[in-house]
């Protein structure tokens, strides 16, 4: 299982590809939205993630995810259920 | 051999400005426009039917070349909204109305955008098996009839149209080997609701699998073939928005004006993209298009045409 730090490296990572930019400050509780992340970014977002990590979340969206501290949580849940 | 003829489309003249509605979608316009990528997205009037449709992309072959009805010999039509319920299927309709002969071969085939492939792959297979010459081969799959006027993330993005792919011994492209794939486990991602008859999709879902599952087929299917990518002039991906077509190609490392997006006044067409933007490029095209058809199954569908 990823730790939370993991993740957030993972996140930001991601966010830099689906944002095409080298660099992106974000707090773990600020929305996605606020530094110009659309859904369709978030798609792109998830799939990094992903890749970075080397796991598969499944049927995944961000919705009700939406900040570095919810998307941590879902993908953990996501990810704890797979294991069982 | 048997092979790519000529194409010839219909585009409804009717059409809806996605940018005139992006407010009341809650989408800006910049998103509308460089994002999902249609602007405007076409639609058939109330009465007009599947086979309408066809019967009006065949009009336009015959405008274009002389097309002896009495040698077609070979009907197929793909689309998963067929004239009332399917049944007769929307091949025999099409096969009326255009007053064909009785001894021509007409069915239908379900798929959704991976049609344009298959079609072309049953059709040509199928005249090639049973010793036939000349072939219609009719995408026609108008989603208009399945949106839900309140679902902005289908409403924006599918627009009506039908082509007509003319399948003869006087080639312009043959069709090299070609792949397919399914994952019907994922079927429920574009669907039409059993309660509601109206269509919803998994937009995660759907761009998950063609980020992943796309790319790998046609690595393998230019393997099949003994191709490698810089022997491919140009890249005709099915055209489900415009952020699928520009993400695709990025990740295949495909230059976009290898790999365009010409559907930003028509809307994704289903099986017809692909069509429509090989008719331009018959006459004078380039020597290898590699062609790649997505969506509904989930099923997906990759090949090479070799110009003759």
């Amino acid at each position: 299982m990823f730790s939370k730090e993991d993740f957030r490296k993972a996140v930001i990572e991601g966010l830099k590809r689906a944002r095409d930019v080298q660099e992106i400050s974000i707090r773990d509780d600020e929305n996605f939205s606020d530094i110009g992340l659309d859904s369709l970014d978030g798609m792109t977002l998830v799939l990094e993630v992903e890749a970075v990590l080397g796991i598969d979340l499944g049927e995944f969206d961000l919705r009700g995810a939406n900040d570095i501290n919810h998307f941590y949580e879902k993908a953990r849940y996501v990810a704890t259920k797979q294991e069982h | 051999m048997i092979g790519i003829t000529d194409i010839a489309s219909y585009i409804p003249p009717a059409s809806v400005s996605n940018l005139e509605r992006a407010e009341a979608a809650g989408k800006s316009r910049e998103f509308v426009e460089n994002k999902i990528g249609f602007r405007r997205v076409a639609r058939k009037a109330g009465d007009e039917e599947t086979s309408d449709l066809c019967v009006r992309a065949f009009a336009a072959l015959a405008a274009k070349r002389r097309v002896d009805k009495q040698a077609i010999d070979c009907v197929v039509v793909c689309t998963q909204n067929p004239d009332g319920r399917g049944l007769p299927h929307t091949s025999a309709v099409v096969h009326a109305k255009l007053g064909l002969p009785d001894g021509v071969a007409a069915f239908d085939i379900s798929l959704g955008c991976s049609g344009f492939v298959y079609g072309l792959s049953i059709a040509l297979a199928f005249m090639r098996a049973n010793g036939l010459k000349q072939g219609l081969l009719f995408t026609a799959d108008p989603y208009s009839k399945i949106l839900d006027l309140d679902d902005y993330d289908t409403e924006l993005i599918f627009g009506d149209a039908a082509a007509v792919t003319y399948l003869s011994e006087q080639p312009v492209y043959r069709m090299l080997k070609a792949r397919f794939a399914t994952n019907g486990r994922l079927r429920h991602s574009i669907q039409v609701k059993e309660d509601t008859g109206r269509l919803s999709m998994l937009g995660s879902n759907v761009f998950k699998f063609t980020m992943t599952a796309v790319p790998a087929q046609i690595e393998a299917c230019l393997s099949d073939n003994g191709l490698a990518k810089d022997d491919i002039e140009l890249f005709l991906f099915h055209q489900g928005s415009k952020f699928i077509v520009d993400n695709l190609g990025k990740k295949l490392g495909v230059p976009a004006e290898k790999a365009p997006f010409e559907a930003r006044d028509l809307g994704n067409t289903v099986s017809s993209t692909i069509p429509l933007m090989l008719e331009e490029r018959l006459v004078a095209g380039p020597t290898r298009i590699v062609i790649t058809g997505f969506g509904v199954g989930l099923s997906w569908g990759t090949s090479v045409l070799e110009r003759v």
